[in-house]
């Protein structure tokens, strides 16, 4: 069993691997996956887990594009492994793959008949990524019970490790700049208002809930960062966001909300009366400060000044 | 009266099912913040900061505004000596012994 991961200048490396494959006209297949196209990208251990148990025994080399894009190529023309290997990643990933049609995120490549279309993908990239590149060292593996995929640094000099999926709202950080307009358009489009709680006690969630879960779709997320990742997945239409939060706090967290989406109605609830706090929060450009304790009347008062917002809005379009 | 409920009540519109729930709710959060605050009332300020702020949070949606001070008092302290913490903790131990008491009878009677 081999499998190798290259982690870093995987275009470039892959490009030279197509033409290593052509001049032996050797037969590979690669499995391109457009994880780019959704909101996470998996770690390589994460990938080994599911390319491992399809791919015994078959030499096996797995990408990793900046852009979060992976191929995963393999010795030989065995089309049955295609529907096994892609079966393997979406159900493992499906949590995270759920609203997307697979589809959209396999493509398979017979390297000797495609090379030429995959160089060119991964050139498209190189360029796409270029000016934002820093020099990369790169590493390899083999054997994938060999590696210790959860310290990538420590494997060659110069290693940039990849984003991961257990730190994915800093790999959210990295990766993305802005929303994707199809989720933007998604917002628009929804029937059904969606809010986001971020809110450490259980107690106040379930507070938040009995006042507004009735009419509204409400997520509850306990940290920054994983309100910063369901922030990015589903963007909300508003968010009550507590200030003390364990981790980034509550005004960092507005602050990436806001790069990400600068239309995102932030609303920030504390128990602080910090005067400070208030004036990091009119900054950050939110919509509405509420202290603790919450009243019934206070969500509601924030409920309507986001609907008198959002009205002229809509009118515009 | 430890509690004023009135508050509380408004936000889970008299829903005594709900009042239940949250009521446990309230006494496993409180249990288990003062067991993390005996933990870190020595090296962690921080840790026993953010916790105190989160039990004053909990306690000011309640509506139990004398445990929430108690609370707020121990945020203060953060960077306190050990013992000056421990002291602080005790009187949230004893108010919030009150207001479970006043919750409690409050679930027997209804």
């Amino acid at each position: 069993m081999l499998i190798s991961l290259i982690a870093e200048k995987a275009e470039k490396e892959l490009i030279a691997f197509i033409e290593e494959v052509n001049e032996q006209n050797a037969a590979w297949g690669a499995l391109y996956l457009r994880f780019s196209q959704v909101p996470l990208f998996p770690a390589e251990e994460e990938m080994i887990e599911l390319v491992n148990p399809v791919m015994k025994g078959i030499k096996t080399s797995i990408f990793f594009c900046e852009d979060g894009d992976l191929f995963v190529v393999w010795r030989g023309m065995r089309r049955n492994l295609l529907q096994q290997l892609t079966d393997s990643i979406y159900e493992g990933l499906k949590n995270d793959l759920a609203e997307f049609a697979r589809e959209d995120l396999f493509a398979y490549f017979d390297l000797l008949a495609h090379g030429e279309e995959l160089r060119l993908i991964c050139k498209k990239k190189i360029a796409a990524v270029a000016p934002a590149s820093a020099p990369l060292g790169s590493f390899s593996t083999t054997a994938a019970h060999e590696a210790e995929p959860s310290k990538p640094q420590e494997m060659a000099g110069g290693v940039k490790p990849l984003p991961r999926r257990e730190n994915a709202a800093s790999s959210i950080r990295t990766r993305q700049t802005a929303i994707p307009e199809e989720y933007l358009e998604r917002r628009r489009l929804r029937k059904q208002l969606e809010i986001l709680v971020v809110e450490d006690q259980f107690f106040s969630v379930r507070l938040m809930m009995s006042i507004l879960g009735n009419e509204y779709k409400i997520y509850a997320e306990g940290t920054a960062e994983t309100a910063l990742e369901r922030y990015f997945t589903h963007v909300p239409d508003m968010v009550f966001l507590d200030i003390e939060l364990p981790g980034m706090n509550g005004h960092e967290l507005a602050e990436r909300i806001n790069e990400l989406d600068p239309h995102a109605f932030i609303v920030m609830v504390t128990a602080s009366k910090d005067a400070h706090d208030a004036a990091r929060a009119k900054d950050n450009r939110t919509k509405g400060f509420v202290v603790k304790p919450y009243s019934r009347q206070k969500i509601l008062d924030c409920m309507e000044r986001f609907m008198n917002e959002r009205k002229p809005k809509t009118e515009e379009k | 009266m430890p509690v004023d409920l009135t508050n509380f009540r408004d936000m889970i519109s008299g829903d005594k099912e709900l009042e239940k729930v949250l009521f446990h709710e309230f006494f496993a959060a409180f249990e288990k913040g003062i067991e993390n605050l005996r933990a870190n009332d020595g090296d962690n300020p921080e840790a026993w900061r953010l916790q105190a702020h989160a039990l004053k949070g909990t306690a000011l949606n309640l509506g139990a505004q004398a445990l929430s001070d108690f609370c707020r008092k121990a945020q203060e302290k953060h960077t306190a000596a050990a013992e000056e913490k421990r002291r602080v903790l005790k009187e949230i131990e004893q108010e919030y012994k009150t207001v479970k008491e006043f919750l409690l009878a409050e679930l027997a009677g209804s």
